[in-house]
């Protein structure tokens, strides 16, 4: 067996592997699972963003068989069923930015708050980018920070989401707007 | 720095996920892939397409509606396989011991944009994959990046567990009847290409007993649609036995051994007709919405991918098989 093993398997591959062999899904588990935490934790907070990483791939499990194989790369399609899960809590991630932007320079809230303790402008550059998600529509935001903390290009941010990416695209130029406005308005 | 720079920077950085948190959350991972929702995707789509009057392509065998028993040939071929592998000598595991499999897997799906056309042509990128199983099931080793990583995974099957094949019946009616049991569907009784695949899957992934082995092709023998070749060429270009089975009407599952002493080599597939899948699916089972666009239309069903009669989509060539002590070490 002198064959040297490749680097990586693409998750494709894995995937469709899973399908007869299960247990090979771990290996999606292990590649993602801290990267979607990351980013549930950043629109919900630490405690929400446990039960959105871990049903995030509970369900990606359930879902294998129906995904596209043509797509070698995974994180699209997870971070299109994290984005469904985070949507439940719309409210409490509306109340997060709130929370947040109220927060200012002075009070961090909790999650943020090894961040930002110390760094005063630092808190109040995230207060005003609280200010700015909380106003923007629901589904334009979603596409936004899927482009800004997961770093999907606006064609797999639609993928993600299932729409068509000139919808994707239209919906990151509105809430990117929004955001550059509410920057500007901040003077800063 | 732009407003997605902002976004990216002055927002703090989430903490790393609680490890506890995390071993949870693969813990749950690991109990639902030992209990997978048997049937769905695969047999479904079997199904639906079944439903629909597809017309082979010439050149192979044209069939509509119900399948036949095997050929007379394939019944005998099987029979012959049987009783030669029944003869094999065997040693069985401990169950604290080790099955470990290394399988060399080349499979579509790298670069494959959407709408493409796969054809003989497109490249099949090739993957070594090396597994440890212990015997009684209680424990899997992968590698993770090169470096070897064992998880419980709970509850198992006999497709991927020695000890529980081997406490199976080796009645080849009492075994066939146990596998539709065991890996029966959601929606209804096991399809009889599902539970081919079952038991090819059996033979690439476990270490089978001789008398499991032999009662595994008396079973396949009775299994309608499935036929026997042997004058096949397997990938390397060797001379071949084929067992085969068409599923969902284009893909041909193969079971290839040695011509000789009936080892068992590889499975392969191949599209035997042209075929174009769609997305969304037919029927939305998954648990997703509906893709809609910017109006809540939904989005019109587009060409996932076609293939290519002739063109083979999977070959999994088991490399190695064996029992070792501990996770990690090769036979």
């Amino acid at each position: 067996m002198s064959r040297a093993l490749p680097a990586q398997a693409a998750d494709a591959v894995i995937i469709e592997q899973s399908r007869r062999e299960p247990e090979r899904f771990a290996a999606i588990f292990d590649r993602y699972y801290p990267e979607i935490h990351g980013y549930a934790a950043r629109r919900l907070g630490q405690g929400l963003a446990d039960d959105v990483a871990a049903e995030t791939f509970l369900i990606a499990f359930d879902k294998r068989a129906g995904y596209d194989v043509s797509r070698a790369n995974a994180r699209p399609w997870l971070y299109g069923i994290a984005s469904n899960l985070i949507a439940r809590h719309h409210r409490a991630e509306l109340r997060q930015y709130q929370a947040l932007a109220k927060a200012g320079a002075d009070s961090p809230v909790e999650d943020h708050a090894d961040q930002v303790a110390g760094a005063v402008d630092a808190g109040a550059r995230t207060s005003r980018l609280a200010e700015a998600l909380a106003e923007i529509a629901d589904r334009d935001r979603d596409v936004l920070l899927l482009v800004a903390w997961a770093e999907l290009t606006s064609e797999e941010a639609g993928s993600a989401l299932g729409i068509p990416a000139g919808t994707a695209r239209s919906r990151l130029h509105r809430a990117r707007r929004s955001l550059q406005a509410a920057l500007e308005r901040d003077g800063s | 720095m732009n407003d997605l720079e902002r976004l990216r920077e002055d927002w703090a950085r989430p903490a790393p996920p609680a490890p506890d948190a995390q071993a949870a959350a693969r813990a749950a991972l690991m109990a639902r892939a030992h209990h997978p929702r048997r049937g769905r995707g695969w047999a479904t789509r079997a199904l639906a397409v079944a439903a629909a009057a597809v017309v082979i392509a010439t050149g192979v065998s044209v069939f509509q509606g119900e399948r036949t028993l095997p050929a007379a040939n394939a019944q005998v071929v099987l029979t012959r396989i049987a009783a030669a592998v029944q003869e094999k000598e065997f040693t069985p595991p401990r169950d604290d011991q080790w099955i470990y499999t290394e399988s060399r897997d080349a499979a579509w799906g790298k670069d494959i944009g959407q709408g493409e056309r796969i054809t003989p042509q497109t490249p099949l990128p090739e993957t070594v994959e090396p597994f440890w199983t212990r015997a009684d099931g209680k424990r899997v080793g992968y590698l993770v990046n090169g470096k070897l990583q064992t998880s419980n995974p709970g509850e198992r099957t006999p497709e991927n567990t020695y000890a529980l094949l081997a406490s199976l019946p080796t009645d080849p009616d009492a075994l066939l009847a146990k596998y539709r049991e065991l890996y029966r569907e959601a929606s209804g009784p096991a399809h009889d290409e599902w539970i081919f695949l079952r038991f090819a899957v059996t033979l690439s992934q476990n270490l089978v007993t001789p008398e499991h082995e032999a009662a595994i092709f008396r079973a396949m023998a009775k299994l309608p649609g499935v036929t026997v070749d042997e004058t096949a060429t397997d990938t390397e270009g060797r001379s071949a036995l084929s067992i085969s089975q068409v599923a969902e009407d284009y893909l041909k599952v193969e079971i290839l051994l040695d011509p000789v002493t009936y080892a068992y080599r590889a499975r392969r597939e191949t599209a035997i007709a042209d075929h174009e899948e769609l997305n969304p699916k037919p029927n939305n089972r998954s648990r997703m919405p509906i893709p809609v666009d910017d109006k809540g239309v939904p989005v019109p069903r587009y060409l996932a991918w076609s293939i290519e009669k002739g063109t083979t989509w999977s070959i999994s060539t088991r490399v190695a098989i064996g029992v070792v002590d501990q996770a990690g070490e090769r036979p």
